[in-house]
């Protein structure tokens, strides 16, 4: 499962498209992630759509270990939008590492 | 905190989302998915016999948190919300690290000038900031979405300004009066469903909800409704104090809101 879920994220970072997108939640529900922790560019600034593709969203199993990293955005160019609702189901990491 | 009277508090918001109702043409209601806007969904519910007669709107920057939109996916299901979803840019606002400070009011406008809104329910409160303290029940904007706040018409005898500017709205507040105890309680009393992301886990919750680059989670052990009731009997931290500091401070929140910002 671990070799799948990384390689879609592989094919987020590389077309984070709708399509993509929907298999990445697809397969996110039948993962073992269940938390997650954006990590936003720029110490955190975002000036303009596009910041966010240059954040991070890492996702954690039940024991707090790294399985793998998402961007959090869609598409790209002149449609960027936000990503995170893709990663319905998982909770937040209040953990400060 | 001081606790006040569930049902004055009640009977009052009930008052205040009835009188819109009747006064104006056609309103809506923002709803962020937080504990405030969902309470006055509630209060609609019960004002109109468990059904919200007017359109909700989510002005949605796309990065708001995985958990605020499952649960508006499953409570705009359950309460049958007639939900528009617009969605907002970001761009550099006023304070320079923010980022919702002018693209939400931007946004809003699009959609009230797109569905023709004349009125608007906002959940705000006057605990939350100085400047919302400042605010009526109803609440004039000009057609820039301009407050005028040194210049509000008076609310005597429960006698709501409905005049509005040509092209302006009016901004409804119906729980102006409450503070974030009376909420707590009141979502108890009535069993509100709440963003999940207001119980603590690992020690830490969110207090005051906004999207995943502006909110910081506080230090709480508060696991249930109960225990954030008891927090906030004792508790001396500020309930926004989780959020982007440069829009809250004093004199910025009130440049803000004069422009439009919610």
């Amino acid at each position: 499962m671990k070799n799948k879920i990384d390689a879609i994220a592989a094919a987020l970072w590389k077309a984070p498209s709708e399509k993509n997108w929907r298999a990445f939640a697809s397969a996110l529900k039948k993962s073992n992630i269940k938390y997650y922790k954006i990590i936003f560019a720029n110490e955190g600034k975002l000036n303009k759509m596009q910041d966010i593709t240059k954040s991070v969203a890492e996702l954690y199993d039940a024991k707090y270990k790294l399985v793998t990293k998402v961007p959090i955005f869609k598409n790209g160019g002149k449609r960027t939008r936000g990503a995170t609702i893709y990663l319905i189901g998982l909770q937040v990491s209040n953990r400060a590492n | 905190m001081i606790a006040q009277d569930l049902k004055v508090l009640e009977e009052r918001s009930i008052y205040v989302i009835r009188e819109a109702e009747m006064k104006f043409k056609n309103v809506a209601a923002l709803w962020s998915m937080g504990k405030d806007s969902t309470t006055m969904l509630a209060l609609t519910r019960k004002a109109f016999l468990g059904k919200v007669p007017f359109p909700v709107i989510h002005i949605d920057n796309s990065i708001d948190f995985p958990e605020t939109y499952k649960f508006r996916q499953d409570l705009a299901k359950k309460w049958k919300l007639d939900l528009i979803v617009a969605e907002s840019e970001i761009k550099p606002d006023l304070v320079g690290s923010a980022c919702c400070g002018k693209n939400k009011p931007d946004t809003l406008k699009k959609v009230m000038d797109q569905y023709g809104f004349d009125a608007l329910i906002v959940s705000i409160r006057r605990d939350e900031h100085g400047i919302r303290a400042k605010e009526r029940y109803m609440s004039p904007r000009d057609k820039d979405f301009k407050w005028n706040y040194k210049n509000q018409p008076a609310e005597l005898w429960d006698d709501y300004s409905s005049k509005l500017d040509v092209k302006g709205h009016i901004r409804v507040h119906p729980i102006l009066d409450w503070n974030e105890i009376d909420i707590w309680r009141y979502v108890k009393q009535e069993h509100i469903p709440v963003n999940p992301l207001y119980f603590s886990r690992n020690g830490y919750r969110y207090r005051s909800l906004g999207c995943t680059h502006c909110t910081i989670p506080l230090k709480s052990e508060a696991k249930s409704v109960d225990d954030i009731i008891k927090e906030l009997e004792t508790t001396k931290v500020e309930e926004r104090s989780g959020r982007s500091m440069d829009k809250e401070r004093e004199y910025v929140m009130q440049k803000l809101r004069a422009l439009g910002y919610l």
